[in-house]
């Protein structure tokens, strides 16, 4: 018995099923069809692998430095910069947006997705959540954002929260988030 | 086949975080606030010791020059220097027994700026050492204010 999922495909159409071989057929055709109409966008299958998005760090999230106070509580720096807090948290400063450049897709529905962290230091783990974006054209979301890909780098604008508790370790805290970028359409 | 080239469309990259937490400002007290020892009239008067160290006193209030007292010293710690640093006093009450007497207090950063009374003095850390921050305040002597020792509490909250 075949357990690999593409051997078994394969397997079955070498047993000249007709039904499953016109299927297959159909489904080609389905496939090409609407893209002939779009001259300049053909279907991924027939020009290649599709163009990978590639992200470029122009500035980090960076919540700067920051006191605790009494009872804790947390920061946010906004894709716009803007700075808020909750709790006894007071901000020194230094906070900055993250910027990030991303090779465009011309024309393409590009979906940034974002994935939250943690920062690490002398203390225990600082939560990184909230992570909003904002992309060109000026399009905002939380946990994400969706833009149309224009001419020559896009920027986008990432913004998240952390979460301080009473009595953190002082110190360098840092970290990443992950950024992922796809497009609707092959480039 | 289908799957694999989908997955290559997508790319994550890690962006970099970065956050500084800094330690809370510390306050440590190096001498009291001390009015020291005088005697009052009928009238009553106001002991006042300001921030700098001068003191005064009005009404029938007579200081009695070998114990005058001085000004509170203040030591305080905390982050690196420039960082801005707001030290606010609140007034209190002396108690002896069952008599007190009221107590505004003020104070006097580094940068000699005085603070209003119960107010607040704002100065910029010390990029390598503690921060000297003098409290002074007035003491309202009341007419014929019954003699004892009278003490109490002044608060000091030191903030970035």
């Amino acid at each position: 018995m075949k357990t690999n999922g593409q051997q078994l495909y394969l397997d079955i159409n070498l047993k000249h099923s007709s039904k499953i071989l016109a299927g297959f057929l159909f489904t080609v055709l389905l496939q090409v069809l609407p893209s002939q109409a779009e001259a300049h966008h053909l279907p991924w299958h027939l020009q290649g692998p599709p163009k990978q998005a590639v992200f470029t760090e122009v500035q980090p999230l960076a919540f700067g430095p920051l006191s605790a106070g009494v009872t804790g509580g947390t920061i946010t720096v906004s894709e716009t910069g803007a700075v808020s807090l909750t709790g006894t948290v007071t901000s020194l400063g230094g906070t900055t947006q993250a910027l990030i450049s991303v090779n465009s897709c011309v024309g393409a529905v590009t979906t940034i997705t974002l994935t939250n962290g943690f920062l690490t230091g002398p203390g225990a783990n600082l939560v990184l959540s909230n992570l909003t974006c904002t992309g060109p054209g000026g399009t905002t979301g939380a946990g994400g954002c969706t833009y149309v890909g224009t001419a020559g780098n896009d920027v986008v604008a990432v913004g998240g929260t952390v979460a301080l508790p009473a009595g953190q370790l002082g110190g360098i805290y840092t970290g990443t988030f992950d950024i992922v970028g796809t497009f609707d359409i092959n480039c | 086949m289908f799957v694999f080239l989908l997955a290559c469309n997508a790319s994550a990259t890690p962006i970099t975080t970065t956050a500084e937490v800094v330690t809370a400002i510390t306050v440590t007290e190096q001498t009291p606030l001390n009015f020291g020892k005088f005697s009052v009239g009928a009238v009553g008067g106001v002991v006042t010791f300001d921030a700098g160290g001068t003191v005064s006193v009005s009404g029938d209030v007579v200081h009695l020059g070998s114990e005058v007292g001085g000004v509170a010293r203040l030591d305080t710690s905390g982050f690196a220097g420039g960082t801005p640093v707001t030290v606010s006093v609140t007034g209190t009450t002396l108690i002896s027994g069952g008599n007190s007497m009221a107590v505004v207090g003020n104070c006097l950063g580094p940068a000699g700026v005085l603070g209003a009374d119960n107010g607040a003095c704002t100065f910029s850390s010390n990029a390598t050492t503690t921060d000297d921050v003098q409290i002074g305040g007035k003491l309202t002597v009341g007419a014929s204010q019954p003699v004892g020792v009278y003490s109490g509490t002044l608060e000091v909250v030191a903030a970035y």
